[in-house]
């Protein structure tokens, strides 16, 4: 492939990016407001705080729906399939909010370190870049299909997250630095 | 201060608790109202008077929240037909006439503080909602019998 060509797959998948960015750049139209409050107050939720993989796998799995099929009217099925899809996309915000603030917060803490690791720093953009292209994979595939059926994706973003909290964490002391100052967060002594 | 404490000790007093108590409680559904009615609403704090004869104060509190903790985690990742039928076992314990049960948590909602303090907020919203779909299918069955 061309030099140029390169360039024109390279800025398309960029417009692809941003255009998926703009275009998902709003929360669900309910957007559990309950729960962005639970999100604010929750005592144990450190900065690293993360989904259990099973209560993942629970909201993307395909039996529960074909229960209230059985057992309920086609209104409580309805009502059930907007729920999930609710939780599921809420799932995926906080994700995608969490990782870009242990992101923005990584690089405050590092951006006076006297030993960076480039290959480090670089290990951890590209891991946080897929996780974040891959959750906009997932909040479109959610609003289109619902999430019945997006374990594997689901399971992808969750291992990646858990990566990037590893990777972020993995960093020397002197190089992290307070995560905690100015930003806002209480750590539990 | 709970971190203080010996994990043998937490230990001990978390498989007597499970041996002398949640054994003989009939369903994960119950032991979780039981787990969750130990805790004082004000505090958050767990009390068992027993326990802490046995063990100390703070050991019980952590034995017992560990217990609330699996008990609800088991719980919020069940299958909803699962979690439907613990919740129908639960109902049945407590010999309460289904259509006033029904009534009562479709209203009031009383799973909504069963939740252990710090548990993510998608577990629990997962865990809410699994159980308002659990009470629409048990009281729909209960309208017309079809078994499930």
């Amino acid at each position: 492939m061309s030099e140029a060509a390169t360039i024109v797959v390279l800025v398309f998948l960029a417009f692809v990016v941003f255009g998926g960015l703009f275009l998902l750049w709003r929360k669900p139209p309910a957007a559990l407001d309950e729960l962005d409050e639970r999100d604010r107050s929750a005592p144990s939720a450190g900065p690293w705080a993360e989904c259990p993989h099973a209560v993942i796998d629970r909201i993307f799995a395909s039996g529960d729906s074909g229960f209230v099929r059985a057992n309920g009217s086609e209104r409580l099925c309805r009502a059930f399939e907007r729920d999930r899809r609710q939780i599921a996309l809420h799932w995926v915000w906080s994700a995608f909010d969490e990782t870009h603030r242990i992101l923005a917060r990584h690089f405050r803490a590092v951006r006076s370190s006297p030993d960076l690791s480039i290959s480090l720093e670089a290990k951890l953009v590209a891991e946080v870049l897929l996780h974040q292209i891959l959750c906009l994979m997932l909040l479109a595939a959610i609003r289109i299909a619902g999430p019945e059926g997006l374990a594997r994706l689901a399971g992808a973003v969750g291992n990646l997250r858990h990566q990037v909290g590893i990777v972020a964490e993995g960093f020397p002391v002197s190089a992290g630095g307070d995560f905690s100052k100015n930003s806002g967060l209480h750590i539990p002594s | 201060m709970l971190s203080a404490l010996p994990t043998s000790t937490v230990e001990a007093a978390h498989a007597d608790l499970q041996r002398r108590t949640l054994s003989k409680i009939p369903g994960n559904f119950a032991r979780l109202i039981y787990l969750a009615s130990t805790r004082d609403y004000n505090s958050a704090r767990y009390y068992h008077s027993g326990l802490a004869d046995r063990y100390s104060l703070n050991a019980a509190e952590k034995a017992l929240e560990l217990a609330h903790r699996e008990v609800f985690r088991e719980l919020a990742t069940s299958a909803l037909a699962d979690l439907a039928h613990e919740l129908e076992l639960y109902m049945r314990s407590t010999r309460e006439n289904p259509s006033d049960f029904f009534r009562a948590w479709q209203d009031v909602e009383p799973f909504r503080v069963v939740v252990p303090v710090g548990t993510h907020p998608t577990s629990a919203a997962l865990f809410i909602s699994n159980v308002r779909f659990a009470l629409a299918v048990l009281r729909s069955n209960l309208k017309s019998p079809q078994g499930h």
